[in-house]
């Protein structure tokens, strides 16, 4: 991880409106939770409205929220769809797993067959380009949980996307 | 510390830099620790994953997310502790690394409509341990390692991809024609299938399976096809009658035909029957492929082989291609969609390339548009891209026949060379631009072949090749506008016979570009070059 942390968001402006750093930081937490760039643009419109109004981290947090709530929509539509399929039942486009065969689909099914704990902590390192500190900030854990997080989930990715073993958490 | 810390450590070192003393105590580890070398390698093949999704998704808010769109992180660290542990390990142990990251494809280009495990397959997929994959005739797929190894299943076939650290980088080949290329430094490679086993290193070849007929009876001969362009190839068929081993130089083929009653022994082909297989074409000329463009002779066919420099755009008939200056090569226009993208292939270079979503053109009739649909004519202008000419309907439109075409870029006229039908010989006419006259060039002799060949004009010969067209043999003309006259050329080789094949002009090569239609062998995918001596 960096060892130089990002400074801590910047506050918002007179208007109320999260500062472009801010937003720009928003932005980035919001393509690692989302699963297209349309639910990405949505998260992160959103994320851009809890956080205005909120002071420095506080704003942050609050659209990290977001990002979970997202995710745990994600794995809730995962487990729909296996379910139907498991009755034979029609699956919808959006939650089948063969509507993205690229790497992304694949990641997106991996990441959602983590703990949850674990696939917030690579998504925010990995994924959105966060410091192990400014991941800690959002999670609210020690800098030292959201890097061992972080390699517990790298070492079930590998299993699941580089070795092609199911994963065992 | 314990392996876990260790890796931990270079995990955390993948997104940054981890402190000095975490740094040297992993390198350290991993000096002595196989195992952990191979687990990282296995974490930094995940890392490069990780980061190329990350930079994808930077795309999606239009460039905001400005953390996440920075340059890859943490490769600098990784590289320079593998190489050291690497080196160490390769100083101390004298033990070759295990690289099972390398057993992956980086990256599988799909042409046509292949699937992977059953499902339609996209460009740029990253292929799993176990994948099945299945081609139709007419498509491809090649599949790209990290170290730079290539192969190309073409045509109808199916293979399933191996690897794994324990597998090296095996593939199971059901049936179909599979081309390799192995790099010096890269791995080898072991190909698989029910009649015996390829494996080879620092190589090029091609192994063809046929398939049995389903339904067919359990005695259907089936064939494995080897030939050997570079290196060596071990090939084991231990199952087989008599078990045996061939070892296969570069220059030579073996062909195995097996069934219950029916097996020949495979044997190393003299060197005189490949040169008589050469000259049949029934086995890839990848020696002469290796000519650069700019030492193609005069009056000589010179097969290429773009494979090897990346993807390709596979088997495709009819095919059309016309010369872009704006792409500095041949345009082969795509359906528009990811499945079946625009290509350009760069004659000098010897390269395919596939063309962004931006630059992908409709398909169009390109030069040699024959007589079917509206007369317009397609052709490049220097500076004004692709131009679209309406031509004045022709007197012989009626009479059918089939036709080939071309643009005469010094008297700007359309050229056409038609078969009126069975038993009439062709002819020769001139079109002057959008709404000019034609006119029946009343040239003799005329190429014998009765349509569907190709041909294009260059400009620095003042002259027209032809080339393939309707017939068994394969056959190259020249028409010298100057003298208004057709020639037979009589080159040492000609591209296998063909028809409804593209052919176009390079200005930039001073080449003449040959490339798929169908022949005996069904749909092609090879690429030859044709250079014509100047005006006499």
């Amino acid at each position: 991880m960096s060892t130089e942390a990002r400074p801590a968001a910047a506050p918002p402006d007179a208007s109320g409106a999260p500062s472009a750093g801010l937003s720009a930081r928003l932005a980035s937490m919001a393509v690692a939770f989302a699963r297209s760039s349309e639910e990405a643009a949505d998260l992160h419109g959103e994320m851009l409205r809890a956080a205005a109004g909120a002071a420095g981290d506080d704003g942050v947090r609050r659209a990290f929220e977001l990002c979970r709530t997202t995710a745990r929509k994600g794995r809730l539509e995962r487990a729909v769809a296996e379910k139907l399929a498991a009755a034979d039942l029609p699956v919808s486009a959006r939650s089948d797993p063969a509507a993205g065969e690229d790497f992304g689909a694949a990641l997106e099914d991996a990441l959602g067959r983590l703990e949850p704990s674990q696939s917030e902590a690579l998504r925010l390192c990995a994924l959105a380009g966060l410091s192990a500190a400014e991941a800690a900030a959002i999670l609210e854990i020690p800098e030292e949980s959201v890097r061992r997080l972080a390699f517990q989930a790298r070492r079930h990715l590998a299993d699941m996307l580089v070795s092609g073993r199911e994963a065992q958490p | 510390m314990i392996c876990e810390e260790h890796l931990a450590a270079y995990c955390a070192g993948l997104d940054g830099l981890p402190p000095r003393r975490e740094r040297a105590e992993a390198r350290r580890h991993f000096d002595g620790c196989a195992s952990c070398r191979a687990e990282a390698e296995r974490l930094g093949q995940l890392h490069d994953l990780l980061d190329a999704e990350r930079v994808r998704r930077a795309g999606w808010l239009g460039g905001q997310s400005v953390a996440a769109a920075g340059k890859p992180r943490g490769g600098g660290w990784r590289l320079a502790t593998l190489l050291a542990a690497a080196a160490a390990a390769l100083l101390t142990a004298g033990l070759l690394l295990e690289r099972p990251w390398r057993s992956l494809p980086s990256v599988a280009v799909i042409v046509g409509e292949a699937s992977v495990d059953g499902r339609p397959a996209r460009t740029g997929q990253v292929l799993r341990v176990g994948s099945s994959v299945a081609v139709p005739a007419g498509s491809s797929v090649n599949l790209h390692y990290a170290d730079g190894t290539w192969l190309a299943l073409s045509g109808a076939g199916k293979l399933r991809v191996g690897g794994g650290p324990g597998g090296g980088r095996d593939l199971d080949l059901d049936v179909g024609q599979i081309l390799v290329r192995i790099p010096a430094d890269a791995p080898a490679v072991g190909i698989d299938c029910d009649l015996g086993r390829v494996r080879a290193e620092a190589s090029a070849f091609e192994m063809a399976l046929t398939a049995i007929l389903e339904g067919a009876a359990i005695d259907t001969p089936r064939t494995l096809r080897l030939a050997v362009a570079e290196g060596t190839a071990a090939l084991d068929l231990p199952m087989a009658r008599g078990g045996e081993r061939v070892i296969v130089p570069a220059g030579l083929s073996v062909v195995r035909i097996e069934g219950l009653d029916r097996v020949e022994t495979p044997k190393p082909l003299l060197s005189a029957e490949w040169q008589r297989l050469r000259k049949d074409n029934r086995v890839p000329a990848f020696a002469d492929s290796e000519l650069p463009a700019e030492k193609v002779p005069p009056g000589a066919w010179v097969p290429r082989w773009p494979g090897r420099r990346g993807p390709v755009p596979g088997s495709r008939s009819p095919a059309r291609m016309l010369y872009v200056p704006e792409l500095g090569g041949g345009l082969l226009p795509g359906g528009g969609d990811e499945l079946d993208p625009a290509w350009c292939y760069e004659a000098r270079a010897d390269r395919w390339r596939m063309l962004a979503a931006k630059d992908r053109a409709p398909r169009l009739p390109a030069a040699g548009a024959s007589e079917a649909g509206p007369w317009i004519f397609w052709h490049s202008v220097p500076d004004r891209g692709l131009r679209s000419l309406p031509l004045k309907t022709p007197p012989f439109r009626r009479d059918g026949g089939e036709a080939a075409m071309c643009w005469d870029a010094r008297r700007e006229r359309v050229l056409l060379l038609r078969w009126p039908g069975e038993g009439a010989p062709a002819e020769t006419w001139s079109c002057l631009g959008s709404g000019g006259t034609w006119v029946n060039l009343r040239t003799a002799p005329v190429p014998a072949c009765r349509g569907q060949g190709a041909m294009d004009y260059s400009p620095r010969a003042d002259a027209v090749l032809f080339s393939g067209g309707l017939g068994t043999e394969s056959e190259t003309w020249t028409y010298r506008c100057g003298a208004n006259r057709w020639e037979r050329l009589a080159p040492a080789a000609n591209p296998p016979p063909r028809r409804r094949h593209a052919l176009y002009y390079d200005p930039q090569a001073d080449l003449f570009v040959t490339y798929g239609g169908e022949g005996p062998g069904g749909t092609r995918d090879d690429v030859w070059v044709f250079r014509l001596s100047e005006a006499r």
